[in-house]
C-alpha cells in the first residue's frame, strides 16, 4: 500500500494530466480544464489569484481572517460556477467581482451587527465617519521602518473609513493598478461614475492622511 | 486664472496616472498656479503613499483549507439531494395521509346515520291495514305515566313522535323508513294534524287508529320492555295543539 506523504495527493486527480498546467496556461483555459475535472487546472488558478485577493479582501474590510475566510469562499463559489462560466470578460475580472461582492456583504453585514469598538468613544460630534484613536506619541521614534509602518497603519485606517462605494474603485486603481475599464467592470458601473467616486476617494483620504503627506 | 481651468485641471491629474508629468497642458497650468502644484504634490503623495501598503499573503494552509472544503462539499452533496430526495418523499406521505382522512371523514359522515343504532326498536310492526300511530301523549294520566316511565330510553322517540312532528310533516316522512321501520305513509292513514286546518274546518275529524300501538324498548342489557299506547284521542290532539305554542302546559288547565 502507498503511503500518502502530501495532502495535494489526497482529493485531487488530474484526468488530463497535467496537460494544461504549466504556468503559460490562460486563465480561461484552466477554468475550461476545471470544468472537465482537472483539479490541478484549478489548484493553479488558485495559486494565481489567492494572494492578490486575500490583500484586496484585506483592504476592504481591515481583517486578515476574514479577508482569507472571503478570498476561500470566492474560490468555492468559482468552483461551483464553473459550468456557467461565460468568457465575455477576463477571469481576473470576474474572480474580482465575486471577491468585491462577498467583501461589501461582509462590510455591510458588519455595519448591522454594530460591533461595539473601543475606539467608539471617540466618535466626532457631527456623526460623520468615527475618529481614530490615535493618542500622539512625543517620544521619539526609534527608527525609519517603524515611521513607515506607522504611516501605512494609518493610511489603511484611513481607507477602512471611507464608505464602500468609494473604498473598492480606490482599492482597485490605487491599490491594486487596475484601469478605469476593468474597475467598472468589477463595480457593474460606468467608467465616468468609477472616476468620481475615485475622485472623491481621494479627497476623503487626503484629508484624513494629511499628517503623513 | 479661472476656476473653472483649475477644476478642470484638477480633474485631469485625477485621471491621470503616469501621463501626468508629460502633460503639458498639466505642467503650464501647474507652473503658474500655485494651488494646483499643491494639489498635484498632495495628489503624487497620496498615491506613493496608497501604493506603499505592502500586500499581504495568504496564509501557509490555505491551499489545503481550500481543498478539504471543496472535497467536504463534493462528500456532502449526496447527502444533501437524499435528504431532498427524504423531504419529498415526506410531502407525499402527508399529501396521501390528507387525502386518506379526508375521504374517510366523507365516508364516515355517509354511514353515520345508517351505522347508528337506533335507541328505540319497533318489534311489533303496525300492520298496513291498521292505521299508523305516531306515539302522541295519551290524555289519561296512567297513560302518561307509563310513557314517562320509559323516558330515558324511549327519550330520542318524541323526535318523530311528538309536537314536531306535527310542525314539520315533511321530517316526520323522510326519516320515518329510518327509525320507524315498515311503516307506509301511503297505505296508512297519515296521523299528521295541522293546526291550521283545524282553525279552517273545526268540524274535520281524524282518522284515528283505533289499536294499541305496542313499542317494544330494548335496553340493551337484554331486557326488553314493552309499552302499550292506547288509541289517540281528540284530547290527545288538544294537547298536540296547545304543544305548538312552545311550552308545555299541564293537562289539568281548562281549554
Amino acid at each position: 500500500m502507498d503511503t500518502l506523504t502530501s495532502i495535494d495527493q489526497l482529493p485531487f486527480s488530474s484526468p488530463l494530466g497535467g496537460e494544461l498546467v504549466d504556468g503559460s496556461a490562460s486563465d480561461h483555459a484552466l477554468l475550461e480544464a476545471t470544468r472537465t475535472g482537472d483539479e490541478d487546472a484549478f489548484a493553479e488558478l488558485v495559486s494565481r489569484y489567492r494572494n492578490q485577493l486575500v490583500s484586496y479582501i484585506y483592504r476592504m474590510i481591515s481583517d486578515y481572517d476574514g479577508a482569507v475566510d472571503l478570498t476561500q469562499e470566492t474560490f468555492v463559489r468559482v468552483y461551483r460556477a464553473a459550468d456557467r462560466y461565460q468568457q465575455s470578460h477576463a477571469f481576473s475580472t470576474y474572480i474580482y467581482r465575486i471577491a468585491t461582492n462577498l467583501a461589501i456583504s461582509e462590510l455591510r453585514k458588519r455595519k448591522r451587527r454594530r460591533l461595539v469598538s473601543l475606539t467608539g468613544f471617540f466618535q466626532s460630534n457631527d456623526g460623520s465617519e468615527p475618529l481614530e484613536f490615535n493618542p500622539p506619541d512625543e517620544r521619539p521614534l526609534q527608527d525609519t521602518e517603524l515611521v513607515e509602518f506607522e504611516r501605512r497603519a494609518a493610511v489603511q485606517r484611513a481607507i477602512g473609513t471611507l464608505p464602500e462605494k468609494y473604498r473598492a474603485p480606490l482599492i482597485l486603481r490605487d491599490v491594486e493598478g487596475r484601469s478605469y475599464e476593468e474597475i467598472s467592470q468589477i463595480l457593474g458601473t460606468s467608467e465616468g461614475t468609477v472616476k468620481s467616486r475615485i475622485s472623491r476617494a481621494r479627497g476623503f483620504l487626503r484629508e484624513k492622511v494629511k499628517a503623513y503627506l | 486664472m479661472k476656476a473653472n481651468d483649475c477644476k478642470a485641471i484638477r480633474q485631469r491629474i485625477d485621471e491621470l496616472e503616469h501621463e501626468i508629468e508629460t502633460n503639458t497642458t498639466i505642467q503650464g497650468h501647474v507652473q503658474s498656479c500655485s494651488m494646483c502644484r499643491r494639489f498635484l504634490e498632495d495628489e503624487k503623495s497620496l498615491r506613493r503613499l496608497v501604493a506603499s501598503l505592502v500586500p499581504v499573503e495568504a496564509p501557509p494552509d490555505f491551499d489545503f483549507r481550500l481543498r478539504a472544503r471543496l472535497a467536504n462539499e463534493r462528500v456532502s452533496k449526496p447527502g444533501r439531494q437524499r435528504i431532498g430526495k427524504l423531504s419529498f418523499a415526506g410531502a407525499a406521505i402527508t399529501v396521501a395521509a390528507v387525502a386518506v382522512l379526508g375521504v374517510g371523514i366523507a365516508l364516515f359522515q355517509q354511514l353515520k346515520p345508517v351505522s347508528a343504532p337506533p335507541a328505540v326498536a319497533l318489534k311489533d310492526q303496525v300492520k298496513p291495514a291498521e292505521p299508523a300511530s305516531t306515539g302522541a301523549p295519551r290524555e289519561s294520566q296512567s297513560q302518561e305515566t307509563q310513557v314517562k316511565a320509559a323516558a330515558p330510553v324511549v327519550q330520542p322517540a318524541p323526535k318523530h313522535s311528538g309536537p314536531n312532528s306535527v310542525k314539520r310533516p315533511d321530517i316526520l316522512a323522510s326519516e320515518r323508513p329510518r327509525r320507524l321501520v315498515a311503516i307506509d305513509s301511503a297505505v296508512t292513514t297519515p296521523s299528521v294534524v295541522r293546526q291550521d286546518d283545524l282553525l279552517i274546518e273545526p268540524e274535520s275529524q281524524l282518522t284515528l287508529p283505533v289499536q294499541t300501538l305496542k313499542v317494544s324498548v330494548d335496553d340493551g342489557s337484554g331486557v326488553s320492555r314493552t309499552i302499550s299506547l292506547p288509541t289517540v284521542s281528540f284530547g290527545a290532539e288538544r294537547v298536540l295543539t296547545n304543544a305548538r305554542s312552545g311550552f308545555a302546559q299541564p293537562t289539568k288547565v281548562s281549554w
